[in-house]
């Protein structure tokens, strides 16, 4: 298995390392994965400073710098009945950021409507490429390939979507693209059509109510917004009642299915 | 009296004055040296419980505008390196204290950045009270002990002089 397929890394206590690439999984061989070396881990990834990741913790992630996300499983401290943080983090998953450059080009004319982006939802499974592509549609539209150039306002609220380190994009986001990193969606799109007067706003998995709330108010003021969503195909997006409501307010004008099979990316249109 | 007598009752009354400055400089230092890492660890609480600094940002400010910039330096440095900040504490020059002071900071550096930030932040306040009570007494007691070594050494210098004159 050579190393620019593997796509993800898994780590669980008491168990081997699970390798996932493109072309399966393979189990490590190796001694299993130890509390001590949970505990060990999360320090590094944290940088010695687990406090100051707690925010991403305790919505189940941390983003390395370059926009790597690594997954985190363990015990939720629970108060009122939300998460308040996370401790005792046995399970980790590496999830290899990879920047495909071009690969939206095939579909930017599906998402432009005379010279103008439309509103676009981008659906797929786990691992499915939308963080992917709609990097490269934020490089596309702000560089002007395919169209005009275009402000882009890209809300990266996992931080992995840029890959920012000391502020400056680790992947190429396009020359007029504005990030805004680890903000709640539904408050971080207020703040960006307010303040930046973008033409265009992306944002990765959107998902809860307050999402769709805030996509509509950003629609309602003149701005596409092309974001990505959880789900394998049209069915599965009117089975999420946040997501069907946005579909149904007449926010997105197209949906892009993608589907992986291996290392091909097939994508399906569907206009709405 | 003999020019030899003279000069050997100025240089023995100047080498006691002088043991003692160098005595009330070394146990000034230390109080300092406590009251400087007290200050720096109470900024250190400020950036936890506010902002949220991790720690090698922290070393990084402190060592451009604490107390005891040297010692945060050092820190900072070995941490960019890729060091935890125990590893870094621990192959650093302490400050000048000992005793209760330095159990103090070795306890709080062995496993600062591990846990949560109400705790972090506590445990910092904790042992900076504590550092800062050390202060207060070595302060105190420094004044006293600087005050009789001053007089201790200049009644010793004039004793030698006039048994030598």
């Amino acid at each position: 298995m050579s190393g620019s397929q593997v796509e993800e890394v898994r780590l669980r206590t008491g168990r081997p390392a699970q390798v996932i690439s493109s072309s399966g999984e393979y189990i490590e061989e190796a001694p299993p994965f130890t509390r001590e070396d949970a505990s060990d881990l999360l320090e590094r990834l944290c940088r010695h400073s687990v406090y100051a990741r707690e925010d991403e913790l305790r919505m189940g992630f941390i983003t390395l710098d370059g926009g790597a996300r690594v997954g985190v499983c363990g015990r939720p401290v629970v108060e009122n009945g939300r998460i308040r943080r996370m401790t005792d983090v046995t399970s980790f998953n590496f999830r290899l950021t990879r920047e495909a450059v071009g690969c939206a080009e095939r579909v930017m004319d599906f998402v432009l409507e005379n010279g103008r982006p439309v509103s676009t939802l981008i659906a797929a499974p786990p691992a499915g490429g939308k963080t992917t592509l709609l990097r490269d549609m934020a490089r596309c539209l702000s560089n002007g390939i395919c169209s005009k150039p275009f402000n882009v306002a890209l809300l990266d609220e996992r931080g992995e979507l840029a890959g920012q380190i000391d502020g400056v994009p680790s992947f190429d986001v396009g020359l007029r693209t504005d990030v805004m990193e680890f903000a709640p969606k539904a408050e971080a799109i207020g703040i960006i059509v307010r303040t930046m007067n973008p033409d265009v706003i992306l944002t990765d998995e959107i998902g809860g109510y307050g999402d769709a709330e805030a996509l509509e108010e950003a629609a309602r003021c003149g701005a596409a917004v092309i974001a990505s969503a959880h789900a394998s195909g049209c069915d599965e997006l009117k089975r999420r009642p946040a997501l069907q409501k946005t579909i149904s307010s007449g926010v997105f004008k197209r949906i892009l299915l993608l589907r992986r099979n291996g290392s091909v990316l097939h994508i399906s249109p569907v206009r709405l | 009296m003999s020019a030899a007598r003279t000069i050997a009752a100025i240089s023995a009354f100047g080498a006691c004055a002088l043991y003692g400055a160098v005595r009330k400089a070394r146990t000034k230092g230390e109080a300092a040296a406590l009251g400087g890492i007290t200050e720096d660890l109470m900024e250190a609480e400020r950036m936890v419980r506010l902002a949220r600094s991790p720690l090698t940002s922290i070393a990084g400010e402190l060592a451009k505008a604490g107390k005891s910039q040297l010692f945060w330096r050092s820190i900072h440095e070995k941490m960019l390196a890729g060091s935890s900040l125990f590893k870094a504490y621990s192959s650093t020059p302490k400050p000048c204290m000992n005793g209760e002071a330095g159990q103090v900071l070795d306890g709080l550096f062995s496993s600062l950045g591990r846990g949560d930030a109400e705790t972090e932040s506590k445990r910092i306040r904790l042992a900076a009270e504590r550092l800062g009570a050390l202060f207060s007494e070595t302060e105190k007691r420094a004044s006293e002990k600087c005050r009789l070594t001053s007089s201790l050494s200049v009644l010793a210098g004039a004793a030698a002089a006039l048994l030598l004159i």
